[in-house]
């Protein structure tokens, strides 16, 4: 699958790139939200995964944007911090598709994708 | 003439100097990038390497890190990663992740700093502990949940019970300093994420002679409904400090029984405007029909804001409330009419 990683943590963002790439999925890495969403019109991914707190374009203005353009055509997942119920909320209302509270294990995040794919 | 050639040697001399400091500056700036983008490079790979490791898999540091290691910038560099990691990330990584922590003997340097005279070193040291699950800083950490620091004391109170799970409460048992409206959110949000234990000191701190202490416990049983408290956190509406029955109102709320509402309406009249509001504002959820007497009751309150409260409330409760409140005796006169006719607005749109 084509999976858009944007996060503003460079450890973070490659260690979900190193996860990814070892599932067989290719990735591209966004440094904060504008990037993302300039990488997204060069190519589409099936699913982006993306933190809440950015610079410039958060997550959920993120959420919007692509969901508004988009549609189902991007599945979304968000990575929040434990308690942030209200910004869950307000993802799932915007379009998100589904989240993972931080802290979260990758194999976990492998099966939330794999899930994506059997639709 | 002397004059003037000496000025424009001394601004030649100056710029001279100054364009030779601008230079060094821009250079060091620029050695210093390089070198934080080739440890940014460094410890990611390592800390990938450790982050998706097969179980039982020797990683072997590399001659480099080995050599940079000694260097303390390093050192302080990689902890931070590897904090951030601990934080992202959960399960089987982070005990791999720990193994790192380990053998690069950083929690030697967590040790040092957690003595340290400086009070953010200290802090951060003693969050790092508790991050890390650092066992043998148990000790360490439980005697600063006192400490005279407000930022050493929370993170030492946080750091134990990352440490030790809800036994890391035991804190409370010791602790003279008060514990903030904002910390008390903070761990409470440590304890949700953890699956709900027991609460062997509850009993203990209601009695505590720390207000703060009494407090959060309440929010312990409220948060947790801890139904076995009833009976004591009813005692505590009767409490002489005015923040704890407020707490005993909200937490009692959580844990309500059929006599909850006429236990609330009983303390009512002697109660502050705040504790009056948070009563009223409990009641409103129970959605019970028989508090509707009751409150038709307190409706002839002298204050007009407590009035409308209360007409709120009314409506709130009973979906037939405006009309409840139109039979009133006094509804077709001030304040009461110009209440019923806003809330009829509200409710209309």
């Amino acid at each position: 699958m084509k999976i858009l990683v944007a996060e503003d943590d460079n450890l973070i963002r490659s260690a979900l790139e190193f996860r990814l790439k070892k599932d067989n999925h290719d990735v591209t890495i966004a440094v904060d939200g504008s990037d993302a969403l300039k990488k997204i019109e060069q190519d589409i991914p099936d699913i982006v995964i993306t933190d809440i707190m950015m610079p410039f374009v958060s997550g959920l203005e993120l959420v919007g944007l692509i969901k508004e353009k988009y549609q189902d055509r991007i599945k979304i997942i968000v990575l929040t911090t434990m308690g942030q119920e209200d910004v869950v909320l307000e993802a799932f209302g915007l379009g998100a598709d589904d989240f993972i509270p931080k802290p979260f294990s990758p194999n976990e995040l492998s099966v939330r994708i794999k899930r994506f794919s059997l639709k | 003439m002397y004059l003037l050639n000496l000025l424009f040697f001394l601004s030649l001399y100056f710029s001279a100097i100054l364009l030779v400091t601008m230079v060094f500056f821009s250079y060091a700036n620029k050695r210093k990038k390089n070198r934080y983008l080739s440890w940014d490079k460094e410890t990611n790979h390592l800390i990938n390497e450790y982050l998706f490791a097969e179980k039982n898999r020797v990683i072997e540091l590399s001659e480099n890190v080995k050599e940079l290691s000694k260097t303390k910038p390093f050192r302080d560099f990689i902890a931070k990663k590897i904090i951030i990691a601990v934080k992202t990330f959960s399960g089987e990584t982070t005990r791999n992740l720990k193994k790192l922590y380990l053998l690069l003997k950083l929690n030697e340097d967590t040790l040092y700093n957690s003595k340290h005279v400086f009070w953010y070193l200290k802090a951060r040291a003693i969050r790092n502990a508790g991050i890390m699950k650092l066992d043998n800083f148990h000790d360490i950490i439980f005697e600063n949940t006192n400490h005279k620091n407000d930022l050493i004391r929370i993170e030492s109170q946080i750091a134990l019970i990352r440490l030790i799970g809800f036994d890391g409460l035991k804190f409370l048992n010791i602790i003279t300093y008060p514990i903030s409206e904002w910390y008390q959110i903070v761990l409470l949000k440590e304890l949700k994420v953890l699956d709900p234990d027991h609460f062997k000191g509850i009993k203990f701190w209601l009695k505590s002679y720390n207000k703060s202490v009494i407090i959060f416990a309440l929010k312990l049983i409220g948060s947790f409904h801890l139904f076995d408290f009833y009976t004591d956190t009813q005692k505590l509406l009767q409490h002489k400090n005015k923040k704890v029955r407020l707490q005993a109102i909200q937490s009692i709320s959580k844990i309500f029984k059929e006599t909850t509402a006429t236990e609330l309406f009983a303390i009512f009249d002697k109660e502050p405007i705040e504790n009056k509001t948070a009563i009223l504002k409990e009641i409103s959820k129970f959605k019970d029909p028989n508090t509707i007497e009751p409150l038709l009751k307190l409706l002839h309150s002298e204050n007009p804001s407590l009035k409308t409260k209360i007409a709120k409330t009314i409506i709130t409760v009973d979906k037939n409330g405006i009309a409840l409140l139109e039979k009133q005796s006094g509804a077709n006169a001030h304040p009461l009419n110009t209440i019923i006719s806003q809330l009829k607005e509200e409710t209309n749109s």
